[in-house]
């Protein structure tokens, strides 16, 4: 017979490991979505709100318009939900309609889209200061400067090319998902990616 | 619409004069996989290089962004007004003077069987038969409840489905008061339960 060591001591014995299940995917998140189920839609929404905020604000520059593309974009996808593939990817499919819908409020306005500045992400993110504030008055103004470089350099692209950098470079999409996503073949997402990339690189080589 | 309308003649990337891909040279590179070739080839370095120039502008693009505290409840307001809560079902107990929406069943039943170990729900309709009486063909259930959903693979699928029915039934009569009820189960995936520590 075993010998319950731990009762023994009058120890209490370890609880045991307790299986838990894993996260419901959006696949079928998306199934209940369809069934009219709320909760999970917004539990959709909870997953993909920080990263499809972060695509338009970077694509209008502006968080208030960002927050409004970004709601926008949700409740169209909550609309759209019966039109929903089920063999498509719920992630591309939201990047397409906020990419798309920052795209339109910034051509709607007359005015080019406009990478997101430094106040802006700050205003969003509330750490920009606390990670770049350097004590070091020097090394504050040249990371200034780069900052200014950056956004001048990105500014200088055009909206296709800029567009498919972020979403390869920013937002880690595969070449595939990128073309899937701004509606292009595959071959054109990849020589915009590449273009972008030289550019950038001409516009920002004087920080060599 | 489209981001941008597909110019068929839009190039893809050149190869590099020694042949290669460029964005595979910078991609191989960057999960520290340089050939033999891209480190002696001078063409494949500058592409490097330059690729490394560029990660602080990737680096400061990355900074995560948290989406405002105010989006998800303004998203969801309009979600809840829009919602299409289905057909209303009379509760039997009551009559047609009282009733219940679908959505209203089926979020309860999620609720409840949500709480099941082994059990992820995926679908889950509900539909009411005719009315007890002539129009409701003999040994019709007054409510069908079609689910579908995903089981432990340590699960016994039997046993599962029988407690999915259990849990079903007793939510049905005591929320609800539906006696006469059929559920009907089916498993279209499997998976693994996870380490959830001590």
């Amino acid at each position: 017979m075993k010998v319950d060591e731990a009762a023994i001591d009058g120890a209490a014995a370890p609880a045991p490991r307790r299986p838990v299940k894993p996260d419901v995917d959006d696949a079928v998140l998306v199934l209940r979505a369809q069934d009219g189920d709320p909760r999970a839609f917004e539990q959709l929404v909870r997953r993909y709100q920080q990263v499809m905020f972060g695509v338009a604000v970077r694509i209008l520059g502006d968080r208030d318009e960002a927050e409004d593309v970004t709601q926008n974009a949700f409740i169209a996808a909550w609309r759209r939900l019966p039109e929903f593939r089920a063999d498509a990817k719920f992630s591309t499919w939201m990047y397409r309609i906020v990419t798309n819908q920052a795209l339109n409020q910034a051509r709607g306005q007359s005015r080019r889209p406009r990478p997101a500045d430094r106040e802006t992400l700050e205003a969003a993110s509330g750490s920009w200061a606390s990670t770049t504030v350097d004590a070091d008055p020097e090394r504050h103004a040249q990371r200034a400067a780069l900052l200014a470089a950056v956004r001048r350099a990105l500014a200088a692209l055009p909206d296709q090319l800029r567009v498919c950098w972020l979403l390869r470079e920013v937002h880690e999409r595969s070449y595939q998902e990128v073309a899937d996503i701004t509606e292009v073949s595959l071959d054109t997402a990849r020589g915009r990616i590449f273009r972008a990339r030289q550019r950038l690189a001409e516009e920002m080589s004087a920080w060599r | 619409m489209a981001v941008d309308q597909v110019d068929p003649v839009e190039p893809a990337p050149d190869a590099l004069p020694c042949g290669r891909d460029p964005l595979t040279v910078v991609d191989d590179a960057r999960a520290g996989r340089i050939s033999a070739h891209s480190r002696s080839c001078e063409y494949c370095q500058q592409a490097i290089d330059e690729d490394r120039l560029l990660a602080t502008v990737r680096e400061i693009e990355a900074e995560p962004v948290p989406a405002p505290d105010t989006l998800l409840p303004r998203v969801m307001a309009t979600v809840f007004a829009e919602l299409r809560p289905g057909r209303q079902i009379a509760l039997p107990a009551v009559g047609p003077s009282a009733s219940v929406t679908e959505l209203a069943i089926v979020s309860t039943l999620r609720h409840h069987l949500d709480e099941l170990p082994d059990l992820i729900v995926h679908r889950c309709r509900v539909r009411a038969g005719e009315p007890a009486g002539e129009l409701r063909p003999e040994g019709e259930p007054a409510l069908v409840v079609e689910l579908t959903a995903a089981g432990a693979y340590q699960a016994d699928l039997a046993d599962l489905a029988d407690q999915v029915r259990a849990t079903a039934h007793r939510v049905l009569r005591e929320q609800f008061g539906f006696d006469d009820v059929r559920v009907d189960v089916e498993f279209v995936d499997l998976f693994t339960l996870a380490d959830g520590g001590d």
